[in-house]
């Protein structure tokens, strides 16, 4: 009985031109002036790219693992972006003062051994005026060297006195996988950004629009209809479940068929994008859902949905790009529907397949049915409350 | 076909219905009478398995209506006071949904939904969305979900409020019908006419209690050899008139029960005649201006007035 709700929902929304209107048309109007607005300073900031710099070391460690950095800093895949050149620390200091360098390491005496016994690693960044992007550069090629190099010295037991091989070989590999920053892998713009962030907003907001119909539905006669006919409880919010979620994905699917054929946004991968969809969908509807059990007027619901639903969009980086916040705030917003969905939007903007969106895939969809679930139980026991 | 057994209904402290026991046989119509918070409406929600009764037993066909809900409801049709329609959707496509609701499907769900189609009369309206419709039609519409899928216990909570003559005598007509088909009536109304057309046997209600059940001749007996006086005055000084002639009627009878409604007085009296004279004498001696007298004769608007000393649609 489920499927005849569905229908009957998406008939009373095809000819409720208003609700029509601000579902579909609305996005594409607002991504569409402001895209035309926008766009070409967009554009222009996608063409630029990273000229290649040079970075002073200064190694004063001198340990093997210091010069596996190096080799790692120098035979990567950023070879054709970063130049190394060994300095002494005064040297460093003063090319850096010169401009004749962009950015400094300098790696220090205890360098290894901190990395050995996980202490605070002993290694310093120097950063030079508007260098900003050469450090983030610079930053992530240092992360990826020390993740890696933990994760092989799991190895090494099996690979006794070929050690440094191993590890030097094994970070090769990874690096050229680095996703911001590889040669293959595509910067994302700020429309891109934009185009996911107002997405998921839109989203989040069709969500909030059709859980608000569902109350105000609990409010209406034809609800007490529903309740003595045959159709049961589960029936029931299965298909307005199951509703929010078509009509969430049409959306979705204007959105994006909208931007990528008239701005030339590249989502990503089709599957990856529907499957991002997709979790953020059933996780989004779940969270409304779970939210309208609670909720008996749709007026009461409206407000709390429109403050929740600014409050998630500003967590969520809808607003405010993501990689400004905190780390704290970035932490939680990781839990948030459409922070979640928006980061893996992104992910697969920067060429990231599925089985790199996989963990948080699973986790989005998993959060949504334990909502949906919870939900379930808590009209069902309203239901008994309020109806015998 | 229905017993309906020691019902009662408690909201907090608060009773709003005791002790309501009665039973209906298979076809008849049965009118439910009571003023505006007698508890017409939480009897008919506990009758449709919409509210939980505090205590007592409700059988439809023998299925008790607590233990097994959902079979219990699949009997009953329930006109709501409301209009219980998706008013965007066209009357067939109404029909359509809510006939799925009750498991209708296929050639038999298009087939009855012609069917309820041809009864309520719309036939031609068919294809038009509900928002359209007058009050009438769409009343008409909200009986037609309700017997679909042909239910032997029609439940009909107010379905004539605030409609034209000709829908509602269309409506009256097609319960009848159902009825005559052998379908188990209860009716909800304030129009004592209607009631008086439809059911063979009413209760009334008041203060959550049935306080009358019986036919039409059985209720009229209540009354016994009372007749209902009914004074119009001119209302000069408004409220001061009426607190005047309450007053001098309290001189005559202490006992005397006096419901007053605008500038009519309404008294119920063995001998009508003599209080009538009685009370000419005493409301000009007031200098109070009598518009009219009148003497009615046992009907179920009165009984109902003598039971409850309110008018049904105050």
């Amino acid at each position: 009985m489920s499927i005849w709700v569905v229908l009957k929902d998406l008939l009373l929304f095809c000819r409720d031109k208003k609700s029509f209107f601000t579902l579909f048309f609305m996005p594409i109007i607002l991504i569409a002036i402001l895209g035309a607005a926008f766009g070409e300073n967009m554009k222009q900031e996608s063409e630029v790219s990273i000229n290649s710099f040079r970075v002073g070391v200064t190694n004063q460690d001198k340990s093997a693992t210091s010069k596996m950095f190096l080799s790692t800093l120098s035979k990567s895949g950023l070879s054709d972006i970063i130049d190394v050149k060994v300095i002494s620390k005064d040297q460093l200091e003063k090319d850096l003062n010169n401009r004749e360098i962009k950015v400094g390491i300098i790696i220090k005496p205890n360098f290894e051994k901190s990395l050995l016994n996980h202490h605070h690693v002993q290694l310093n960044i120097l950063k030079g005026p508007n260098a900003n992007l050469q450090e983030m550069v610079l930053e992530n090629v240092v992360l990826q060297f020390f993740q890696n190099y933990h994760m092989n010295r799991i190895l090494v037991p099996l690979n006794q006195g070929e050690k440094v091989e191993i590890v030097s070989d094994q970070m090769k590999k990874e690096l050229v996988n680095e996703r911001n920053i590889h040669i293959n892998s595509q910067p994302i713009t700020s429309f891109q950004y934009y185009a996911g962030g107002m997405g998921v907003l839109f989203l989040l907001m069709t969500v909030v629009f059709l859980v608000g119909s569902m109350i105000e539905e609990k409010e209406e006669e034809v609800y007490k209809r529903l309740v003595v006919s045959k159709l049961s409880n589960t029936s029931y919010i299965v298909g307005k479940l199951l509703g929010i979620v078509l009509m969430s994905m049409i959306q979705l699917a204007v959105i994006i068929l909208f931007t990528s054929f008239v701005f030339k946004v590249n989502w990503g991968e089709p599957f990856t994008v529907v499957m991002i969809g997709c979790s953020f969908i059933l996780n989004a509807a779940g969270f409304g859902v779970l939210i309208g059990s609670f909720i008996n007027r749709e007026k009461t619901f409206n407000s709390v949905g429109i403050l929740g639903t600014q409050v998630l969009a500003a967590l969520g980086g809808s607003m405010v790009p993501l990689y400004l916040f905190p780390q704290w705030l970035i932490n939680i917003s990781y839990f948030l529907p459409n922070s979640l969905a928006l980061q893996m939007f992104l992910k697969s903007m920067a060429g990231a397949d599925f089985s790199e969106i996989q963990s948080g895939f699973i986790l989005s969809c998993g959060m949504g049915l334990v909502f949906f679930i919870t939900a379930l139980i808590r009209m069902s026991f309203e239901r008994k409350q309020r109806y015998a | 076909m229905l017993n309906v057994h020691n019902i009662k209904k408690y909201y907090k402290d608060k009773q709003v219905l005791k002790e309501i026991t009665f039973h209906l046989k298979k076809g008849e119509s049965f009118g439910l009478l009571g003023p505006n918070g007698a508890g017409k409406s939480t009897l008919i929600g506990i009758l449709t398995g919409l509210i939980h009764a505090t205590s007592g037993t409700i059988t439809i066909e023998g299925i008790d209506l607590k233990k097994e809900t959902k079979k219990a409801q699949q009997m009953i049709g329930i006109v709501p006071q409301e209009i219980a329609l998706y008013l965007h959707l066209t009357a067939k496509e109404n029909l359509m949904f809510w006939g799925r609701m009750y498991g209708l499907k296929g050639k038999e769900l298009k087939s009855r939904v012609q069917e309820t189609l041809e009864l309520i009369g719309l036939k031609d309206r068919a294809n038009d969305q509900v928002k359209v419709f007058s009050g009438g039609m769409k009343r008409r519409v909200n009986i037609g979900c309700a017997i679909l899928h042909q239910p032997k216990l029609l439940i009909m909570d107010e379905p004539t409020v605030g409609i034209d003559p000709q829908s509602r005598n269309h409506i009256l007509e097609t319960v009848k019908t159902l009825n005559g088909e052998g379908m188990t009536i209860i009716y909800t109304s304030h129009y004592m006419e209607e009631v008086e057309f439809l059911c063979e046997r009413m209760a009334i209600m008041d203060h959550g209690s049935i306080i009358a059940l019986g036919d039409q001749h059985e209720l009229s007996e209540l009354v016994g050899n009372q007749r209902e006086i009914v004074l119009t005055i001119k209302y000069e000084h408004g409220q001061n008139d009426i607190d005047r002639v309450r007053q001098f009627i309290h001189e005559v009878d202490p006992l005397k029960e006096i419901v007053v409604q605008g500038n009519q007085i309404k008294i119920f009296d063995q001998h009508p005649q003599q209080l009538l004279s009685h009370l000419i004498q005493g409301v000009t001696a007031l200098n109070i201006q009598i518009i009219s007298t009148e003497i009615v004769e046992p009907n179920l608007e009165n009984v109902f007035l003598y039971l409850t000393s309110k008018n049904l649609r105050d």
